[in-house]
């Protein structure tokens, strides 16, 4: 049989007498041309004669015990140790032990019938609360939310107006210019004439009636001016324009803006 | 089948048939069964022990408290085991339990020392001058193998148990027995490899 010299697993059993005498046979055989393998199995032999020689050590110290003795005493104390549990009397529960039971019967009979109740209520769907479906809100946020949705939308009117309107008071003298400016400006007004339309609502929610009333101007002046629309002449154009200056609309609608963006909630 | 594998069969079946009727009687609460039972194995719990412990005092403790859990547990015995496995056993999880308990606070500072400052001469259980360096550093040196490795170690070389013994009496396989046993000789061997060198 071939044997690798590196299995020195072989080497362990071969000296604890652990192998087959066919595999025994193999290792000596190596053994007798492998110096290297000599020289490990020489250590490994020294190192468990060592372990056989503490054995003897091992049997020196128990030479040093009285045997018999010793079981005795185990045997004693084994007695005595399984009397003790024999004679341990059974516990008994004391004053408090008396006092609780009933207390604690009680309260599990309580626990219990709670418990089956809680189960009937859960099952009944009494508990469940009734399921809503999308955003819940309370009535006070919906009237601020409203209150300024309707502040930003007439601000934001306020805003484009006066826009167009300084575009009216700022036309450019030239005639070409001045008939483009007109075309968009008509435009501009037919397109916040149906803004108010949507405003309308919210104007009622804002409590100032100053707001109300501006927008109304407003209105009435952009929806001439859009009726008016490709047809304005020059002599039109200015009466407008100084109905706009005498009216100071520029200048109240700046100060009604001013107002409501204070009043932001 | 052999004689010699015979012979082994019919004294594995006295040993049986006799551990059956010492447990039967420790049962019964029979004191002479317990002593039987006693007589018959302390010495190899001894060997166990003081093969782990290194220790005669502690060796002795632990016998006595095995055969103490043997008293306690002899229900649990299941007739028709061996009962020196059983008793190997319980004797292993006493040695582990002692170990956990006393051990290894000691085991902790010892393995802060290196093996060359340790006295041999000094340590407890050999008369100085009496056994060799290399056999009192080899006591030393098993005490610092893993649990497990010194336990098979102990079992093989001090209690000259076979390698299916010790399978047995751990409840596990005899692989396992054949490669912690392996590496427990090569972990000494690499431990005390200046004191193989040099010895003639």
């Amino acid at each position: 049989m071939k044997m690798n010299h590196g299995n020195r697993k072989r080497f362990v059993d071969y000296l604890s007498g652990e192998l087959d005498p066919g595999e025994a046979e193999a290792v000596m055989a190596h053994l007798k041309d492998c110096p290297t393998c000599q020289a490990e199995e020489a250590r490994l032999k020294k190192l468990l004669d060592a372990a056989s020689a503490q054995k003897r050590d091992v049997d020196r110290v128990m030479d040093t015990v009285d045997w018999e003795k010793l079981a005795l005493r185990i045997a004693d104390a084994a007695e005595s140790r399984a009397a003790a549990v024999r004679v341990r009397p059974a516990t008994r529960p004391g004053f408090f032990g008396w006092l609780l039971r009933p207390a604690l019967a009680y309260l599990l009979v309580g626990l219990f019938i709670g418990g089956l109740a809680m189960f009937g209520a859960f099952k009944a769907g009494l508990l469940t609360p009734a399921s809503r479906d999308g955003y819940v809100a309370s009535r006070d946020f919906l009237d601020k939310a409203e209150l300024e949705l309707a502040r930003r939308e007439t601000v934001n009117y306020l805003e484009r107006s006066q826009y167009l309107l300084l575009d009216f008071a700022q036309a450019p003298p030239d005639k070409e210019g001045a008939v483009w400016q007109k075309e968009f400006s008509s435009q501009r007004a037919a397109d916040l004439v149906s803004s108010k339309r949507f405003i309308n609502a919210h104007l009622d929610k804002i409590p100032m009636a100053k707001a109300r009333e501006i927008c109304d101007q407003i209105e009435a002046l952009f929806l001439e001016l859009s009726q008016m629309s490709g047809r304005l002449d020059e002599a039109q154009w200015q009466e407008i324009q100084s109905r706009v200056e005498q009216s100071q609309l520029l200048l109240k609608i700046q100060l009604v803006k001013k107002e409501l963006q204070n009043r932001e909630i | 089948m052999t004689d010699e594998k015979m012979e082994e069969r019919e004294a594995t079946d006295a040993a049986i048939r006799e551990a059956a009727l010492l447990i039967r009687g420790l049962r019964q609460g029979d004191r002479e069964s317990f002593l039987g039972i006693i007589r018959l194995y302390q010495k190899k719990v001894f060997q166990m022990a003081y093969g782990f412990f290194g220790n005669r005092e502690d060796a002795l403790d632990v016998v006595q408290e095995t055969f103490l859990r043997v008293h306690e547990k002899a229900d649990l015995f299941s007739e028709g085991r061996n009962l020196q496995n059983w008793v190997l056993q319980v004797a292993k999880n006493i040695c582990i339990d002692y170990y956990r308990k006393n051990y290894r606070k000691r085991k902790e500072l010892e393995s802060k020392k290196c093996l060359d400052e340790l006295d041999p001469a000094a340590e407890p259980g050999l008369p100085p001058g009496e056994a060799s360096d290399l056999r009192r550093i080899l006591g030393l040196c098993i005490n610092k193998l893993a649990r497990r490795q010194r336990l098979i170690f102990v079992m093989r070389h001090y209690q000259e148990l076979r390698n299916e013994e010790i399978a047995q009496a751990l409840n596990i396989s005899l692989g396992t027995v054949k490669s912690l046993h392996f590496k427990a000789v090569q972990n000494l061997r690499s431990m005390l490899a200046p004191y193989l060198e040099a010895q003639p």
